[in-house]
């Protein structure tokens, strides 16, 4: 028998694997569309990405919400803690970053769709959409604060 | 630290490792739907083997370390089945790598990008239970 408290850690934990699965999948598509030159590929490679806003988003909501109601049912936690604030705070930094980068690659996969449909040619402005280092530096850095919030739920410094 | 450094790595490639088998599933339903199967089934081939596989590894080791730094005692149910699920799916996996690699062969075949599909959706189901009854730990003493 599994109880409540329980069934909600293992569905923060499922949200924790959709918001990280989702991340994943965007970066092995992006990373697979940079090794191609066909706007037809790109455009392809790109459409599967789309399949990570809905769990990302899905992922991010479920682990804020059931995080907060673990921590108002335990006494052993509180809201005050700095591990507990500084997780909130990174996690609106990486939604803030994840969602600008999300953006900046969605106007890259319009483009290759667009350039698949007037000829397929190679062209450098793709190019160099998709090597863009803000757009990099948004969606790896949201990535990397992620993994730093799950590392901060393992080890809860100061807990 | 010695405690949640492996629980850490652990959790942290079983999450990396779902979005790896994910990204197969949904590269292999592209190629299966019949545009560009030379570009999905060398996609998922390499998503597999050069982003699963060592996530999967790495995710064994890392549970072992947890399970034997953390004093947990080797009879609790919930260990044993996330265990079992963990050790045993790599069969699931390396036939999913070997059908993956069949595809990039024959990108036109008609069985190889659909036994992707499914044995991706195996991995998938195999690796939610596993999460769910490590994080659940139903019975637990």
């Amino acid at each position: 028998m599994v109880a409540a408290y329980e069934w909600i850690l293992a569905l923060h934990i499922t949200g924790a694997f959709l918001l990280l699965g989702g991340g994943v999948l965007a970066a092995i598509v992006s990373l697979l569309a940079r090794g191609r030159s066909k706007p037809s590929e790109i455009a392809a490679l790109l459409g599967i990405a789309r399949f990570a806003v809905p769990l990302v988003g899905l992922g991010a909501i479920i682990t804020l919400t059931l995080g907060l109601c673990l921590i108002a049912r335990d006494d052993e936690f509180r809201f005050s803690a700095a591990w507990i604030i500084l997780a909130i705070v990174l996690w609106v930094a990486a939604m803030a970053a994840g969602g600008i980068g999300g953006k900046a690659d969605k106007e890259t996969r319009l483009l290759a769709e667009k350039l698949a449909s007037t000829g397929d040619q190679p062209s450098i402005e793709l190019d160099a959409r998709l090597r863009d280092t803000k757009s990099l530096a948004l969606n790896w850095g949201s990535g990397v604060l992620v993994i730093v919030i799950l590392a901060l739920m393992v080890w809860k410094p100061g807990q | 630290m010695s405690d949640s450094l492996p629980i850490f790595v652990h959790v942290l490639t079983a999450t990396l490792l779902f979005g790896a088998v994910l990204t197969a599933l949904l590269l292999s339903r592209s190629g299966a739907a019949g545009k560009n199967p030379e570009l999905f089934a060398a996609a998922t081939f390499r998503t597999l083997l050069f982003v699963a596989l060592p996530t999967w590894l790495l995710l064994i080791i890392f549970g072992t370390w947890a399970e034997h730094a953390g004093d947990v005692p080797e009879t609790e149910r919930w260990l044993k089945i996330g265990s079992a699920i963990g050790n045993g799916t790599i069969l699931v996996l390396l036939a999913a790598i070997g059908a993956a690699y069949a595809w990039t062969k024959t990108p036109r075949g008609p069985w190889q990008s659909r036994a992707v599909m499914f044995l991706t959706l195996a991995y998938i189901v195999a690796l939610a239970a596993a999460w769910w009854v490590m994080s659940a730990k139903p019975g637990a003493s």
